[in-house]
């Protein structure tokens, strides 16, 4: 009699929850996953991947009951039955420990200084981030920045000419240069582009007419005044 | 018997080429040379070997693994003088032997370690081939062009950082003149969306057309204050091109953010238009818009398929346009003027219908906190995966999804290069009581239905038409299938699988017609399946390319 009820105590419950957790993988693909959000099987769309992550229960509930307000996660104890959402809950708590993949932090919204907002801006084509990386974000086709020159059109950089086979000399930076191949960015482009050539049919000179000025005529003086301030304080990070 | 088919073949074969050369040749023949057939995205084959009466004899002529299990498989292949080419969720490109599936290169991109996951999911629907060089878009938003004959990389460009703009590419590029042609996604995250075209030999940039006008550009005071910025407009679809007239054609996806467009006040050109452009300067040339001030993500990034049709009693250059909300757009390619649109769905209650002009009417708008339950659903009663147009019987073949959604709009704050949808979506059945999928056929000028084929659950892949009378596509429960072109009654099936989500294509190799089809599923829409169909078994992943032909006797 008493084995019996130890039986019954450990099965039911772990039969139950995993009628929660199926029903909930239901709820959650078609409601978190759908269209953009979680992705399927919470491995993440355009909101957090949620695979592989550990939550407490309560924080869980409070999330996903009352949302995040301003970051896009809508308050579901408005939208779905309360037996959906616990078991949403449960099948978004199962995930827990089921992958080793890393966190998926989601971009900081923070303001934006205006310095910053013209390095990265991303609404023209002759923005700093098509060359430049800065705090996990742009291209690292220059190297590093790491000093703020007091006038930034006046940079020096170090690019050589670029002569190949069938086609006009162009202005680069070297990327790699072994036997097998010369790799270099293409500053001739709007966008960098990053060339492969066999090393026979490609010749490199030191030097060239690019000049940094002329690769950023699209900010005013205002603007570059505005991002040499951002820089000093990126770099200072 | 064998006889019989080859002389049948040969007659037709004749008729059909002299039909395609008076017409540019919208149909494919031995290749298949972009990612929508030819430019004007027929996704129809002229070749006619394999047909109505001997399709039952249908069996694989090989079968590659790609080994990329991601996300399933939705690239279209590129077939060019005997190699077919695809690519993978994880930014792989491989070429393989058209008549014997035998690797002839692979090419794996690595993204960066320290990239961030993966705006829009990783998929990828194809490559673009031309002047000696295949073209990958990547999931972290570069463009890379190879040695089409090597694999070897010649040269790569990052679009935008993908960390910075939340958008990345996952359609197939367009090769045009010496170009290719790239879209990006980005239409549901605070981002301004374009596109870009590049040099095929060289990647130099050629120009970039954002879809949102800037200050001082025609269509700006569309957009109130600073919402231009961050408008969406995506471009995550592949275009279509008229070399004789010299247009490329390119769907602009929705607004953003996507429900709530009450801070964007006004039309939010160029956002689900079309827009026709000069390829060789980026410069617009017409742009027709079909949402104005989009408030449920419906976009018109779908293919725009190229035809000319009698209407109006005379015949005129159009673009058949099917979209998310359920109507096909019908408009004058070469001027941009509506003509019409008609439904290809039953459950639509965003609009009332279209006017004459092409005006919506009777908008079912979302408001801020209160559910509104809206047919179709955002899925589309299409998604991305193409339909296709049959000269030979003058049919329209889609892949229709009956399905609504609850709306639930919400006041976002902008989350620069990060999701920016406004609301939420609860996906549902339809009043009905029953999502229900099919492949149906349409009068491509009337817009009448000429039958439909009811899906075990819904169809999420492409649809193929041939001059075999025939019409090809797949099913999320992994079966490939041929349809009777005029009637739609099943003529042959075989079970991959694999779900599927792809598009599948035709040619030839040394008089010899194959069909080939991408298995296996995956994708962001796709992973709602077991929700929406709780009753049927979950489609089952997979990355292959299954390659049909004939038997060797029968040909």
């Amino acid at each position: 009699m008493k084995r019996g009820f130890w039986i019954v105590m450990l099965v039911v419950p772990a039969f139950a929850q995993d009628t929660r957790v199926a029903r909930g993988e239901k709820v959650f693909s078609t409601a978190c996953s759908v269209p953009y959000c979680h992705g399927p099987n919470g491995t993440a769309g355009r909101a957090p991947k949620l695979a592989g992550h550990s939550f407490s229960a309560a924080a869980l509930t409070n999330t996903v009951t009352n949302g995040i307000p301003n970051k896009g996660m809508p308050a579901f104890g408005k939208q779905l039955p309360a037996d959906d959402l616990s078991a949403v809950i449960a099948y978004v708590m199962s995930f827990r420990g089921s992958s080793t993949t890393s966190s998926a932090a989601s971009p900081a919204a923070a303001p934006q200084s205006p310095g910053k907002s013209a390095f990265f801006d991303a609404t023209r084509m002759g923005g700093c981030s098509k060359c430049h990386e800065l705090e996990k974000r742009g291209s690292p086709v220059a190297s590093t920045i790491r000093k703020i020159p007091a006038d930034l059109r006046a940079i020096d950089v170090d690019t050589v000419t670029v002569s190949a086979a069938g086609e006009s000399s162009f202005p680069a930076i070297v990327f790699e240069q072994t036997e097998k191949r010369v790799r270099v960015f293409d500053l001739s482009s709007q966008l960098p582009v990053l060339r492969t050539f066999a090393p026979a049919v490609v010749k490199l000179t030191p030097g060239s007419s690019w000049k940094h000025r002329d690769a950023i005529t699209a900010y005013s003086d205002a603007e570059l005044r505005d991002i040499a301030t951002y820089l000093q304080s990126a770099i200072l990070k | 018997m064998p006889v019989v088919i080859a002389g049948v073949r040969v007659a037709a074969f004749t008729l059909l080429t002299t039909l395609a050369s008076a017409q540019s040749d919208p149909a494919t023949h031995s290749d298949w040379p972009s990612y929508g057939g030819t430019h004007a995205a027929w996704r129809y084959s002229a070749l006619d070997q394999i047909n109505a009466a001997n399709v039952k004899s249908l069996a694989p002529a090989w079968v590659f693994q790609t080994g990329d299990y991601d996300n399933g498989l939705q690239s279209t292949p590129i077939a060019l003088d005997g190699v077919l080419y695809i690519s993978t969720p994880n930014n792989w490109a491989i070429a393989l032997d058209g008549a014997s599936g035998k690797l002839l290169w692979e090419y794996r991109y690595q993204v960066p370690a320290d990239s961030k996951p993966i705006a829009y999911g990783k998929q990828n629907r194809g490559l673009a081939v031309s002047h000696g060089m295949a073209f990958l878009g990547t999931s972290d938003n570069h463009l890379i062009g190879l040695n089409q004959k090597t694999g070897e990389e010649v040269w790569r460009v990052n679009i935008e950082d993908a960390r910075q703009c939340g958008c990345n590419v996952t359609g197939a590029p367009l090769a045009v003149k010496d170009m290719v042609v790239v879209g990006v996604t980005g239409g549901d995250s605070a981002h301004r969306g374009y596109l870009t075209a590049f040099d095929a030999k060289t990647g130099r940039t050629k120009w970039r057309f954002y879809t949102i006008p800037g200050p001082g550009d025609a269509g700006h005071d569309t957009w109130k204050g600073d919402t231009w910025k961050y408008g969406g407009g995506s471009t995550w679809m592949t275009g279509s091109f008229d070399a004789e007239l010299n247009l490329l054609y390119w769907g602009v996806g929705n607004a953003s953010s996507d429900l709530e467009g009450s801070k964007r006040k006004g039309d939010n050109l160029y956002t689900a238009s079309i827009v026709a452009l000069d390829p060789d300067t980026g410069k617009i040339k017409w742009h027709f818009q079909e949402v104005p001030n989009d408030v449920w993500d419906f976009d018109a990034a779908f293919e725009q398929i190229l035809v000319d049709l009698p209407i109006g009693g005379r015949t005129r250059k159009v673009m058949l346009h099917p979209t998310k909300g359920g109507y096909i757009w019908v408009i004058d390619r070469a001027t941009g003027q509506f003509l019409k649109a008609w439904p290809f769905a039953k459950n639509i209650n965003w609009v009332v219908g279209i006017t004459e002009t092409g005006k919506l009417v009777g908008r079912k708008e979302p408001e801020i906190g209160k559910t509104t339950m809206v047919c179709p659903s955002v899925v589309g009663a299409k998604n991305w995966n193409q339909g296709t147009y049959s000269p030979a019987t003058g049919l329209l073949y889609l892949p229709v999804q009956e399905m609504c959604n609850d709306l639930i709009a919400r006041a976002e704050e902008v989350p620069e290069g990060s999701a920016f949808t406004g609301g939420n979506w609860l996906m549902k059945a339809p009043p009905s009581g029953k999502i229900e999928g099919s492949v149906a056929a349409f009068d491509a000028v009337t817009g009448e239905k000429k039958w439909t084929m009811p899906a075990t659950t819904w169809i999420m892949a492409s649809v193929l038409s041939t001059a075999g009378g025939l019409v090809f596509t797949g099913d999320p429960e992994g079966n490939f299938f041929a349809l009777d072109a005029k009637t739609g009654k099943r003529l042959w099936n075989f079970q991959t699988g694999g779900g599927h989500r792809g598009s599948s294509i035709s040619y030839s190799i040394g008089g010899r017609q194959y069909i080939a089809t991408p298995s296996g599923w995956g994708s962001l829409v796709g992973g709602a399946h077991r929700g929406l169909f709780p009753d049927s078994p979950p489609p089952r992943a997979g990355s292959a390319l299954f390659v049909f032909a004939l038997p060797e006797g029968a040909k």
